[in-house]
């Protein structure tokens, strides 16, 4: 199930809030688990037994660990540690990647292995990340075993983020999984969170995701520069305003169950280094590889060639943690490289230079790695590429560039202010003179509420028109 | 100070707990419909449940159609995005271009068309033609594609629109077809095209468009056409709104059908089934919300019509809906008519020809549905 759609919004939603509220305290990680399965089972029945499965394994494991931590034997923790971690591993790697490897073997060696085409659990790099962390973090001693495989379950499950991150690591909420307490200004906080990702996801992202999908259908070499640009920035914006929303809306339902996830956007696209976009960008996947992949590795403090070499490993990594298939490794690799030219000297240069320079430099960067992103095939990414600048010989525009412009122009104007701080400051400035608590800032308040979801709520029922329709008459 | 934060909180979860729950128990106690008269199809109904279709995910997604389908006040919300992305000055809509003079007009996009199924179609039709050249003689196979509104009404399309370059494939067909066996309408068109040829909101051409058509027809048969004196031409209804108005529900004028009468006896029957009426117009389906169906009673797999005409010649259209209104004029030439449509009639058009003593061919179709069409393989049989 996803948040943004009729189905979470006007039924699993409404009953859980009432049944979550209803129940005495002590039920109601209970509740928010079985809700939880629930949501995943919906339209993946089966493979909810292999998130149960994975529950189970880091429940015993951590428990193991505990354990012998206890009996000082650190040998065995660490075995545990291991094991846990493989199985977790091969999880993910079986459903995940094993198309992959087996399609490079017959590629390399000629061989015909059949694919296994399997389909992949929904939210599987999520949860796995997840349940890792959480027996690193027992063996390390940064988190209480958890004891309870109800609040346990409730963790690995936790419907708000789980498809879609954040990567909540569990030490994090530990305490808020026993001792949360919900309140009215924590849940209206989350209503208020919640409806910025949902308009960020059903108005924008949607809308905007439209025209990438127009302009990339045509063949590379017919698009016109200038709509190649704008195809790619259509991209860009689709998939910053996806995922932030759907982590805002994360945050948001988090909220309302009394949780407080950490934040995983910042503003990247204000960045002015690509060091900079990254710690903006998916921020709970740079601080999973950095805390349970980079320092453990060693970090920055072995030595230049093997700070090199943990930079590489984590960058291939998180490439290819985005999708089984070449063009995420090079999507990877691109970046490590240019985050390590920026450690050599050319941060130094950036923060120097005039602002609108860096920051046009990491826009640049940025939407060149969003076409290696997006073209699962990577002849055809650089292929696009070409044409961006101008090594297709298309023309500079056409009546269709013209088109797109005018006819997306306010959209356009709406998410580049939408993805600066500007609305958030304005917003608060706004609300700072009229009195945080005062009655026009409640209404305002509940107005904006009311026209984004009425806003989305009519993108998400007319999203269900059936265009085949035509070819009945 | 707190408590008056609190309350401006308290009212933020209850405008949100209203708003979900209000609007969910609305749409659980409104009655399900089966057919939305707006949007013209049959809304999904709640699925059946079963284990088996849990576990192969039917269950789940036939049930998520469900809830939209059903969703409390869905014209009025279909008609709220409609109004949302006009004031971001979007200029099309789900398919549908907002052109000048209160007209919608479809869009068929070059990512449409797949050019291999078009370039196959247009070869099929080329056998088909050269088949009955060879069967009948010359004049007597003839193919119609007609270009839709959104080729011919180009200056009402908003400004720098694009589209499928429906002329240049009609082009590509002529000159696959034999000579004279294509019926170019396209210039006829487009010299009526201030005239009311096309629905402000639907997408067929009016009884008027089709009949510019058919006197360029008559004259490539070696017919004298009928003219306008030759009818009288009745407004049956001025409220009708069609399927392209479906797809956007936003306010616009309705349009008018027209109805084109010679005064003289026709007979019809549908589908073979015995029953005959004495005229080409469905008069009931006036009453119904697609009124494009009173021309010969909208989509059928077969039509026959006999005339008084007494020339032993026999006609056979094979056609999709754009031929409805056509054929009230075509008739009057020939002792009999057949209608056929592949999408619901599956007999090679040899058999057809030899069982009937068909005399004459009109293959009658509009550009970007001949170009996508799926059947083209009973041409060749």
């Amino acid at each position: 199930m996803v948040f943004s759609s009729l189905l979470f919004l006007f039924r699993f939603l409404p009953i859980i809030l009432l049944i979550y509220f209803i129940v005495p305290r002590r039920f109601r990680n209970f509740i928010l688990f079985v809700g939880s399965l629930i949501f995943y089972a919906w339209g993946e029945p089966v493979y909810v037994v292999l998130m149960l499965f994975s529950t189970a394994v880091d429940f015993t494991h951590g428990m193991l660990v505990d354990r012998f931590k206890r009996e000082g034997k650190d040998k065995a923790a660490k075995a545990a540690v291991a094991s846990s971690m493989v199985i977790n591993l091969a999880l993910l790697g079986f459903f995940k990647y094993s198309d992959f490897v087996i399609g490079n073997v017959n590629a390399i060696t000629g061989t015909s292995i059949p694919l296994l085409k399997l389909a992949l659990p929904i939210g599987i790099s999520f949860y796995t990340f997840q349940t890792m962390s959480y027996t690193i973090d027992v063996y390390r001693g940064e988190a209480q075993v958890q004891k309870n495989i109800i609040s346990f379950g409730a963790y690995v499950a936790l419907f708000p983020q789980l498809i879609a991150g954040p990567i909540v690591q569990y030490k994090t909420i530990a305490e808020q999984l026993v001792n949360r307490r919900e309140s009215a200004d924590q849940f209206s906080y989350g209503v208020m969170r919640f409806m910025a990702g949902l308009g960020k996801k059903v108005l924008l992202a949607n809308n905007i995701g439209l025209l990438w999908d127009q302009i990339s259908a045509r063949p590379a070499g017919e698009i016109p520069v200038v709509l190649s640009w704008l195809g790619i920035t259509a991209y860009a914006f689709q998939i910053y305003f996806d995922f932030s929303g759907y982590s805002d809306m994360a945050i948001g339902l988090g909220h309302m169950f009394g949780f407080r996830f950490l934040e995983n956007f910042n503003y990247p696209y204000q960045s002015r280094s690509i060091t900079e976009f990254w710690r903006r960008w998916h921020i709970s996947l740079g601080t999973w590889f950095r805390e349970y992949v980079y320092i453990p590795l060693g970090g920055n403090r072995k030595g230049f060639a093997k700070q090199i070499r943990n930079i590489a490993v984590v960058w291939i990594l998180t490439g290819i943690w985005h999708g089984a298939s070449w063009n995420f490794v090079m999507w990877g690799v691109y970046f490590g490289v240019i985050l390590v030219i920026e450690k050599l000297f050319l941060l130094k240069v950036l923060e120097k230079l005039p602002r609108w320079i860096s920051h046009r430099y990491t826009i640049l960067l940025v939407w060149v790695s969003w076409v290696i992103f997006a073209f699962d095939d990577l002849a055809r990414g650089v292929d696009y590429l070409k044409t961006m600048f101008g090594l297709n010989h298309t023309v500079l525009m056409d009546d269709a560039t013209i088109y797109a412009l005018y006819t997306n122009a306010v959209l356009l104007v709406v998410l580049i202010l939408a993805c600066t701080e500007l609305p958030a400051k304005l917003a608060k400035k706004l609300l700072g003179t009229l009195g945080e608590s005062g009655k026009t800032a409640a209404l305002l308040k509940c107005a904006y509420l009311v026209l984004i979801f009425v806003a989305a709520t009519a993108y998400l029922v007319d999203a269900s028109y059936n265009p085949f329709l035509y070819f009945r008459f | 100070m707190d408590e008056l934060k609190n309350k401006a909180n308290l009212a933020v979860c209850g405008v949100f707990l209203l708003l979900v729950f209000g609007l969910t128990i609305a749409s659980m106690v409104s009655p399900v419909k089966a057919f939305s008269e707006s949007e013209n199809r049959y809304l999904a109904k709640k699925p059946k449940f079963s284990f088996e279709s849990l576990f192969d995910g039917d269950y789940t997604a036939d049930y998520e159609t469900f809830i939209t389908d059903q969703f409390v006040g869905r014209d009025t919300w279909i008609g709220i995005k409609t109004a949302m992305e006009r004031a971001m000055l979007k200029q099309d809509i789900n398919g549908v271009y907002f052109g000048k003079d209160g007209y919608l007009i479809e869009k068929h996009d070059e990512a449409d068309i797949d050019p291999e199924i078009a370039e196959r179609n247009a070869e099929r039709l080329a056998q088909f033609m050269q088949d009955c050249v060879e069967a009948f003689g010359e004049g007597r196979a003839h193919a119609m594609i007609v270009p839709t509104a959104s080729e011919i009404l180009e200056d009402k399309l908003p400004p720098f629109a694009t589209g499928y370059d429906q002329e240049t494939y009609i082009e590509q067909i002529g000159a696959l077809l034999p000579e004279q066996c294509l019926v170019d309408v396209t210039q006829v068109l487009k010299n009526h095209s201030s005239e009311y040829i096309f629905y402000r909101t639907d997408h067929h051409w009016t009884a008027t468009g089709a009949y510019y058509a058919y006197q360029e027809w008559a004259k490539a048969c070696g017919f004298l056409p009928l003219s306008n004196e030759d009818f009288t031409v009745q407004v049956a209804a001025d409220d009708f709104l069609g399927t392209i108005y479906s797809k956007v529900n936003t306010k616009v004028d309705p349009d008018e059908i027209l109805l084109y009468q010679t005064g003289l006896p026709y007979s019809v029957i549908y589908n073979m089934d015995g029953k005959v009426k004495d005229t080409l117009y469905d008069r009931e389906k006036l009453e119904t919300k697609d009124k494009y169906a009173v021309y010969l009673g909208g989509n059928n797999a077969l039509v026959q019509i006999d005339t008084e005409v007494d020339n032993g010649r026999k006609l056979l259209i094979v056609k999709d809906s754009y031929a409805h209104c056509f054929a009230p004029f075509a008739v009057n030439h020939f002792e009999q008519t057949y209608m056929v449509d592949f999408r619901y009639f599956n007999m090679p058009v040899s058999q057809f020809i030899e069982q009937y003593g068909i005399t004459d061919v009109l293959v009658l179709y509009n550009a970007p549905n001949f170009a996508a069409d799926t059947n083209t393989l009973l041409f060749t049989k």
